[in-house]
């Protein structure tokens, strides 16, 4: 896709000393080759769980939501929140929130669940919710301005991206891609072990 | 004899002399400059074929379009040409046949500028210019003054006694060579430069709509292509809004409709926290925010577009971007409202800046400027596969599991809507609006890290090899020696590049040694 196509194609020599450079980034798990899929970067699907001496705060995101209101993060502290971008457009996400859905539901007060709609508009986003019967909250935050917070080595390389923040508001797992229902609760159960108060 | 050899067969070469030739003849200077022409070659295809780095969507089309072409392009890299194995070894080769060439002459080098120039030769009559005189001046004399003389005209020079009197030699133009060090350095530097530059850098295209805002994470970017090496943690954390947009094109005359202006005005926000700054972002004129710099690669229009579904829902309310397809930005667009009820409704149209009516309904758009907007649709309903999880472009209707409506002619159904108009769908099914017309921009937003290092070292090698085809390196030497009771002094000169009138050179230095001509003989 394209506007105005080929006003500037520079002949750039690219991507080279390419063996080297190829070994190299095998060893960092491939997160930064991400690509377009026509209208977004998709990813490949990793979840990184931070030891507990390494986690860094999370930050305190806070904005208006969906149904009119506002939140923001430290609302829910002292509690494990998960932290769910996504988007009523994007395909991956859509496959997950049933997933999502059901964790909230089966974990009630222990866990919070927290959405970040991004790149959307109200409407759409609300009748996502509508469909997939999602009860928590929702930021609007059409411009992802609230990612560019979360630490840089956990940063959302990708569409949907899910934070777990543990007890004392720190970020404490990343999982990128479409997750599904056991995996969300394999990584929250990883992240209530190691904390203090779980 | 137990062995013989077949006629016609020339003797193998021992491995370790075939090696050495190989080697030689991989850093000959003909073979870098047939390689620097291969990979200019090599590098064409990546313009003419899509490249999945850069646009993946466009390499997809091609693929349907040339159904046989494609798995072939496909396993010789042509859809990733930069890092296909075949231009790295290109690459790689020159890289090495430069390197291979220029560090044994660097060695070569260094030991000629701190050897003393050549001695003088025996007969001087053998060298293509040469000339004696005889004069009473004293040996010590005559060579500090032409010492004295070859200094001034920037000779290196040094002295020899002799047994019957003294020669000096003397040799200038040592930065012939090193002009010629430094352009071979400073391709190498410029090769791994851009490398470099690409390893690191990155290359993303967003759309953004006036009113809305990007954010530098990747969650923002419609495509997005990076070195083998960039971290996303690099990303610099900065936001812009977009306020308004303001194209100009021209009204009347031959270049009616070229643009004129593209303005785009908003506030960019450096990192998380810092006051908003406003910009203005013009065609060619980039926004830098630190080694990133922001592009305004294109515009056109995103129609402001309600969709109601069956049961009387809101289910989509927002601006669309319709992607221009020519200069009169007739653009082409997608609506999917998956949570439309009871069914998903899909649309697909086109838009129409300054509409035209034709007699047969074709679309035409007169004017780039939105003048008379129309908003043609044709509506499906269905299921869009946007729930099976599969990546779906944005852009694009997948048509699988869709059922177009169709009027009642049993054609497809078609819409077109002029601001404010609202069409319903048969069946009671929903409705679509057209309520207003926004403008988007495309940027493109970029690093390449160190790019000056291959600009400073391409203005490098210019001088470098303005230097060496310049420069003549040349040899001079002086020999006096007593004979007859009077001083013999011979003269002579050796240029390591012909072309220049030596004689004459000579017999100026000749002039300048006696001062006052006295006889003299010439070779």
């Amino acid at each position: 896709m394209s506007v105005v196509r080929g006003a500037v194609t520079r002949p750039v020599v690219a991507v080279v000393v390419a063996a080297v450079a190829l070994s190299a980034a095998g060893c960092t798990s491939g997160l930064s080759a991400t690509q377009g899929t026509g209208g977004y970067v998709s990813s490949n699907g990793a979840i990184t769980v931070v030891p507990e001496s390494e986690r860094k705060p999370a930050p305190d995101i806070s904005g208006p939501t969906l149904d009119a209101g506002s939140v923001s993060l430290s609302d829910f502290a002292g509690t494990v929140v998960v932290v769910n971008t996504w988007g009523s457009w994007c395909t991956e996400c859509r496959a997950e929130a049933a997933d999502l859905v059901e964790v909230d539901e089966q974990l009630g007060d222990e866990v919070q669940f927290l959405g970040l709609n991004i790149r959307d508009n109200e409407t759409a986003a609300r009748a996502y919710e509508t469909t997939y019967g999602v009860t928590y909250p929702s930021i609007f935050d059409p411009s992802s301005s609230l990612l560019l917070e979360f630490p840089p080595e956990l940063a959302a390389i990708a569409i949907p991206v899910t934070y777990v923040v543990d007890v004392d508001g720190r970020v404490a797992a990343r999982i990128l891609s479409t997750t599904s229902a056991s995996t969300l609760m394999g990584v929250i159960e990883d992240v209530q072990g190691s904390s203090p108060g779980g | 004899m137990a062995s013989t050899r077949s006629a016609g067969t020339a003797p193998a070469l021992p491995s370790g002399q075939f090696l050495r030739w190989t080697w030689r003849q991989l850093t000959s200077m003909r073979t870098a400059l047939l390689l620097l022409l291969l990979l200019a070659l090599a590098a064409v295809p990546g313009s003419l074929i899509p490249q999945s780095k850069v646009d993946p969507l466009a390499v997809k089309l091609f693929a349907d379009k040339h159904p046989t072409l494609a798995p072939v392009l496909d396993r010789i890299g042509g859809f990733s040409v930069y890092s296909s194995p075949w231009f790295s070894a290109v690459y790689l080769l020159l890289m090495v046949s430069l390197v291979g060439c220029f560090v044994p002459r660097i060695a070569v080098y260094a030991r000629a500028v701190r050897a003393r120039p050549p001695a003088a030769p025996r007969n001087f009559e053998r060298l293509p210019a040469s000339a004696s005189y005889v004069t009473d001046q004293p040996v010590p004399e005559v060579l500090d003054r032409a010492q004295r003389l070859l200094r001034a005209q920037r000779y290196r020079v040094d002295t020899d006694s002799e047994t019957t009197g003294g020669a000096v030699r003397a040799q200038r133009g040592y930065l012939r060579e090193a002009g010629n060090l430094l352009f071979h350095v400073c391709l190498v530097v410029v090769l791994v430069g851009v490398a470099v530059g690409s390893l690191f850098g990155y290359k993303g295209g967003v759309i953004v709509t006036e009113g809305e805002g990007f954010s530098n994470t990747l969650t923002q970017y419609d495509e997005f292509s990076a070195g083998a090496l960039f971290d996303s943690a690099d990303l610099p954390p900065f936001r812009l809004q977009l306020d308004s947009f303001q194209a100009d094109f021209q009204l009347d005359g031959p270049q009616r409709g070229a643009p004129r202006l593209f303005e785009a005005r908003g506030d960019l926000v450096s990192r998380p926290g810092a006051a908003p700054v406003p910009f203005d972002l013009r065609v060619n004129h980039p926004l830098a925010i630190g080694g990133t710099s922001v592009f305004l690669i294109g515009q056109g229009y995103a129609p402001v577009i309600t969709v109601r579904d069956g049961d009387g829902n809101v289910v989509f309310s927002g601006a669309v971007p319709f992607l221009p397809v020519d200069s009169s930005y007739i653009s082409n667009g997608v609506v999917k409202a998956p949570d439309a009820a009871p069914e998903q409704l899909g649309f697909e149209g086109f838009f129409l800046p300054t509409a035209v009516d034709t007699a047969d309904g074709t679309p035409v758009s007169a004017f780039p400027a939105a003048l008379r907007p129309r908003l043609g649709l044709f509506a499906f309903h269905g299921d869009l596969g946007l729930d099976a999880g599969a990546p779906q472009s944005v852009y694009v209707l997948e048509r699988d599991g869709l059922t177009q409506f169709t009027d009642a002619n049993n054609k497809p159904l078609r819409m077109l809507l002029e601001p404010g108009a609202r069409a319903q769908l048969p069946d009671g099914l929903g409705s679509i609006s057209f309520d207003g017309l926004r403008q988007f921009v495309k940027l493109q937003i970029s690093a390449s890290p160190g790019t000056t290092v291959p600009l400073v070292a391409g203005v490098l090698a210019i001088g470098g090899l303005v230097v060496s085809l310049t420069l003549r390196p040349r040899r001079a030497w002086v020999r006096a020696r007593r004979e007859h009771g009077r001083t013999v002094v011979e003269v002579a000169r050796l240029d390591r590049v012909s072309g220049t009138d030596l004689g004459s050179d000579v017999q100026a230095l000749v002039r300048s040694l006696q001062g006052e001509p006295t006889t003299s003989r010439s070779s």
